[in-house]
């Protein structure tokens, strides 16, 4: 019986190959080494976890949007191959969650050395990771559910 | 050089001998119409109201001139888009609203669009390993069924080329490959040889014939081309669209 797998077209996009990708982690290391290097103890001010939230979204958005074009031939062809939207959507996710992830590392591994595996500071890092992937989405939603997308198949 | 799998009619070894035993409608299309606002006021219509039928085991071919609508026609089928009025069914049950995922969980679905569609980050053979892994094909089968397609669309030397780096006509041999390799019960072609020189047109249309005669399978193919329309064995000729002033058209 041949059933459809959500697992290859989902985990197939998790690992980071673009340029823009490689770009939005080395601008959220260089914030996270900042961070971690500076002298001050940000980490339990509320200042410090709102730019998190508000520089790891925008980043990973940005990402997204700069590799547009060839985004976009990807979601033809995973439309194309039987995707659903849903899986398309988990996928860059997954993504954007891996970009945020390994771009905030610094942080994690300084809260990961110095602090209980249940902090409120990890938990805040992986909420920005969250939404770092929702953010990465967000622009292959638009894009997806607009008629201009289907349009693309007709050459 | 491609080199069809046997002398003689083209044919999909592989495949098993699934010839519909008996003759109901796969696909039913009732009243389809299609408006695109163009401009203030002012409307493009397609269709006017297409209906018909494919039986398992049909071949179809969809005729009409460019920008008649034919595309649009293979999105309604297919679920990518919905028809301003109008009902698809298929397999007896009311699609019109549903999407391509769930119309292809019913009816097993390849579809071959104008436009080439693979992911640009991956190798041709990656591409199509991810096609047949997303329908659940597994792995063993895979395995045979890519290099069964790659060596009838000759492939077998691009397999690790990236899709960008090929011209249209390999695209379309890519396409072509990945949705024959899924063996699906319905496949859908928009244009199908659009893009591919006359070798290739020439072993296209056989293979098409083959697997439809020999292996039951239902197919609905749309072209510019009446003599490839003739491959299918019943055709429908679109008309060109029309343009009418905006007025209310109920769903």
């Amino acid at each position: 019986m041949e059933r459809p797998s959500w697992a290859p077209v989902v985990l197939s996009g998790a690992l980071p190959r673009e340029l823009s990708d490689l770009l939005a982690i080395s601008i959220l290391t260089l914030a996270s080494l900042e961070s971690v290097f500076a002298q001050l103890q940000p980490f339990n001010q509320p200042a410090w976890f709102a730019t998190l939230l508000v520089l790891v979204p925008m980043t990973c958005a940005l990402a997204a949007l700069s590799n547009s074009s060839r985004t976009q031939k990807e979601e033809l062809a995973l439309f194309a191959y039987g995707g659903s939207g849903l899986q398309i959507q988990l996928r860059y996710i997954l993504r954007g969650v891996v970009v945020s992830i390994i771009g905030l590392s610094p942080l994690w591994l300084r809260f990961l050395a110095t602090e209980s595996i249940l902090s409120t500071n990890l938990g805040l890092l992986l909420g920005s990771a969250i939404v770092g992937g929702l953010a990465y989405a967000a622009p292959a939603l638009k894009r997806t559910r607009s008629l201009a997308f289907v349009e693309q198949y007709k050459g | 050089m491609l080199r069809p799998l046997s002398n003689g009619p083209v044919r999909w070894h592989s495949l098993n001998n699934t010839r519909a035993k008996q003759m109901k409608p796969l696909l039913e299309c009732r009243n389809i119409t299609v408006a695109y606002p163009i401009a203030d006021g002012i409307l493009r219509l397609y269709g006017e109201g297409i209906s018909f039928t494919l039986e398992e085991g049909g071949f179809l071919s969809v005729v009409g001139g460019s920008g008649w609508g034919k595309s649009t026609l293979v999105n309604i089928v297919l679920g990518l888009e919905k028809p301003t009025r109008g009902i698809v069914q298929l397999d007896g049950e009311n699609m019109t609203e549903q999407s391509f995922v769930k119309r292809s969980a019913r009816v097993k679905t390849a579809a071959v669009f104008q436009r080439p569609t693979a992911l640009p980050q991956l190798t041709v053979l990656q591409n199509l390993h991810l096609a047949l892994s997303m329908m659940g094909i597994p792995k063993r089968d895979r395995d045979e069924r890519i290099k069964e397609a790659m060596t009838f669309f000759g492939l077998e030397k691009l397999s690790h080329s990236y899709p960008d780096s090929l011209s249209a006509g390999q695209k379309r041999r890519i396409d072509l490959a990945r949705a024959l390799a899924a063996k699906p019960r319905f496949l859908v072609l928009d244009e199908p040889t659009g893009d591919l020189d006359s070798s290739v047109t020439n072993l296209v249309m056989p293979l098409l014939r083959g697997l439809n005669k020999d292996h039951g399978m239902t197919i609905l193919m749309t072209t510019a081309l009446p003599r490839h329309a003739s491959t299918a064995k019943h055709q429908i000729h679109l008309r060109p669209p029309i343009f009418q002033t905006e007025q209310p058209i109920a769903r």
